[in-house]
Parts: structure tokens; sequence; C-alpha cells
């Protein structure tokens, strides 16, 4: 045999396949093991960015709803309140009129009554007037504009946005929980593969390399099952 | 001579290992910091809508609740008294036509008290002939004392944080090519007959994953 031809330790020497087996056995599980952990920190980082995003919009849309609500119920009670205001003009008068007594001045009453019968027409269409805020207001934001216009359907609409927001944020959150104990995982069958390369091939090492094998299958499986379900 | 190849390939499978935990290490790490300045921006973004939120809320209630209603009763006021006063042009007994004039003389000259002991007479930019209120416009001038408050885009700030946090990401990504190279490195350790291929594979998945890194970086 020519002294340059390389050749496998495990064929010059059969009686020690099995030390052979068990280091590649070893290798393997190191192997896939930091293969493993650099994908699954992508998909912990991917899982924790969306349940964030998640989160943020559900805040976010929450405050939209109690600003649109709070907005527009301002507007709401004025225009309620100068609403009964304006009525109130035209009972007064109707008031005046069927309250008047012998001797007293009826005409003047017959009068103030006509009198607040047109001020109270006049002042429903200004009530009408100032609860209206047209689209383009100049000077005044969109936003703020269109939450003062807003109504309870449109609140019905950023409610549902709102809680699927909060539900994407709910299943990223479950996954990114499960990702990192399949992280966990994969850090615990590296360690018992580290093990089983200080023990070496015998029956500690074995049973410390199957414990770590079973481990990373399982944190592998566990991982496919938490993404594509 | 084959000892000493041997003990080569084995430093080269020690370096390749070594190169490739460094860099997903690194990438990771740098990767990590990208996402937390995300976390920032979105927090950030939650804050800015709050805080805007508020100045609506406090703006609409202001105006809405303080300013028009007494823009109300001073209109109210006014034009009562304008009725009264056409009632009493049209009235021919003299004494319900004094009467009916002093009705509008009190409820014009309440008018004018509302207006000037609440402040509505001091902008009288937003009565108008009607009369009416410009409601819409006092809101607008309210809402633009505060420029910043009214300028908080929550949405542009909620961007900027996505943003960082997809660099983040495919930072994340980008090092799983290095850690496919522990992957080769590792094999090679143990498969001899494979170490040949493995070790080149190795050091380009190193290159690649670096590469990916580099133009995530120039990307965003």
């Amino acid at each position: 045999m020519s002294p340059h031809t390389h050749i496998e330790l495990e064929h010059a020497m059969p009686e020690i396949d099995s030390g052979t087996r068990f280091r590649k056995w070893v290798t393997v599980l190191v192997g896939i093991a930091a293969a493993t952990a650099g994908v699954l920190a992508f998909a912990e980082a991917e899982a924790n960015r969306q349940k964030e995003h998640g989160l943020v919009e559900s805040a976010r849309d929450a405050q939209q709803i109690f600003v649109r609500l709070g907005a527009n119920t301002q507007l709401l009670q004025f225009s309620g309140n100068a609403t009964r205001e304006a009525l109130a003009v035209t009972l007064q008068g109707a008031a005046r009129v069927r309250s008047s007594k012998p001797g007293q001045p009826r005409a003047f009453a017959i009068a103030v009554a006509q009198a607040d019968m047109q001020a109270s027409a006049r002042l429903l269409a200004v009530v009408k007037q100032m609860g209206a805020v047209p689209a383009h207001t100049s000077g005044l934001d969109p936003r703020t504009a269109d939450a003062v216009r807003s109504s309870v359907a449109s609140a019905k609409a950023l409610l549902a946005k709102q809680n699927a927001a909060a539900e994407a944020a709910d299943r990223w959150a479950t996954r990114q929980e499960y990702t990192i104990f399949a992280l966990g995982l994969v850090a615990i069958a590296v360690a018992l593969a580290g093990l089983a390369g200080l023990m070496g091939v015998g029956r500690p090492g074995r049973i410390a390399a199957a414990t770590g094998s079973i481990a990373l299958v399982f944190a592998i499986v566990w991982s496919a099952v938490t993404f594509l379900t | 001579m084959a000892e000493a190849q041997g003990h080569e390939t084995h430093t080269s499978s020690a370096v390749l290992l070594a190169v490739a935990a460094v860099l997903a290490a690194g990438i990771g790490a740098y990767a990590a910091a990208v996402g937390d300045e995300g976390s920032d921006r979105w927090h950030d973004a939650v804050r800015a809508e709050i805080k805007y939120g508020a100045g609506v809320i406090e703006d609409t209630r202001f105006v809405y609740q303080e300013i028009a209603p007494q823009a109300f009763q001073v209109i109210s006021a006014t034009v009562q008294g304008q009725e009264l006063s056409r009632q009493a042009r049209r009235a021919r007994d003299p004494s319900v036509r004094a009467l009916l004039q002093g009705e509008a003389g009190a409820q014009e000259l309440l008018g004018r008290f509302v207006a000037q002991r609440s402040g509505i007479a001091r902008q009288p930019q937003y009565l108008r002939p009607g009369p009416t209120y410009a409601t819409a416009r006092r809101l607008a001038a309210e809402r633009n004392r505060h420029p910043a408050l009214v300028t908080l885009d929550a949405g542009e700030v909620e961007h900027e944080g996505s943003q960082l946090k997809e660099q983040s990401s495919l930072l994340f990504a980008s090092a799983i090519p290095a850690a496919f190279a522990f992957l080769c490195g590792a094999l090679a350790h143990g498969f001899g007959t494979w170490r040949r291929r493995l070790l080149p594979l190795g050091f380009a998945l190193c290159a690649a994953s670096l590469i990916l890194a580099l133009i995530v970086e120039l990307s965003f």
C-alpha cells in the first residue's frame, strides 16, 4: 500500500467501527442541533414580530375607537341639548298663549308665540349648521374631522379590525412561546451531545446521545406542528 | 504526510465551526439590536396615538361643551330678539308694539351680555350672518393652537418600526446559512469521506450568510 493513499480509519480497523459510528452520531446530532437552532431563532424572531405588530395594531385601534366615540359624543351631546333648547322656545310661546288670563294682553301673548315659533324654526336650522363638520373643513386635520363625524357603525368596523389584530397577536404569541420551548429542547440536545462526546462510546454515552436525539427530534416535530397548524 | 493532511483538514473543520458560530452569533446579535429598536418605535407609535387622541378629545370637549353652547345661547337670544322686533313692526296696537319692542330689546341685550361675558364677542370671526356660528372652523383653530399634537402621525412611526422589525427578521434569516455551515463543519469532522465536499460548502454557506446580511442591511 502506498504511504500516500488516504484511507479511513474504520476501513483499516474494523474493530473500532462502533466507536466511529458513535462519533458520527454525535457530530450529526450537534450539526443538526446547530442548524435547527438557526432556523428556530429566525422562527422565534418572526413570531415575536408578528405578535408585537398585532399588539400595537390592537392598542392603536382600541385607542381610535375610544377617541372616535368620545369626539362624536361631544358633538351629539351639544346637538341634542341645543335641539331641546330650540324646541323649548316654541313650547314657551304656546304656553304663554294658553295661560293668558282675561284682562291680560292676549294679542301680545299671540305675537310672542308667533315670534317664538319662527325663532324656534330658525334655531333648529342653526343647530344643524353648528353640528355639521364638512369632510374638508379649512384648517381642520382630516383625522379630527373623521373622529368627530364618526358613528357607531364605523366604530364597529374598527372594532372588528381591532379584534382580528388581538387574535393574531394571541396566535403568534403561542407560536413564539412554543418556539422558545423548542429552542430549550435544542439546547438540551446539544448539552447531551457534548456529554455523550465526553463519556465516549459505551452505555452512558449512548444513553446521553439517544436522549439528546429524542429531544432534538421532538423539538423539530413540535416546531413544525406549531407553525403548520 | 497523510497525518499532516488529516491534521490540516481537522483544523479546517475547527476553523469552519468557529467562523460559522461567530458569524451566526454576530448576525443574531445585530438582528436582535435592530429588532429592539423596531419594538421601541412601535411603542412610540402607541404613545403617539394616545397623545393625539387625548388632544382630539380635549379640543372637541372644549369646543362642543364650552364654546358652542355659549355661542348658541347668544344666537338664540339674538334670533328671538329679531323675531320679536318683526312682530313689533306688524303690531297695530301701540301698547302691544311697545311690549314687544321691550321684549325684543331685552333678548338682544341678553345676547350681547352673553357674548361679552363668555368671550364669544372676542372672536367675532366665527359668528356668521344668519346668525350662526362656524363651530367646525372654531374646532380647527383650537386644534391648530398646538400644531405638534396635530402633526403626530402614529401610523408613520409604526411604519418605521415595521421596517426595522422586518429588517431584523431578515437578518435572522440570513444567519440560517451560517447555522447550516456549522452543520457542514460538524459532519466534516464526523464523516471523513465527505470532508472535501463539506468544508468548501460550509465556507460557501458562511460567505452566503455574510453577503445576505449585508444585502439586508443595505436594502433598508
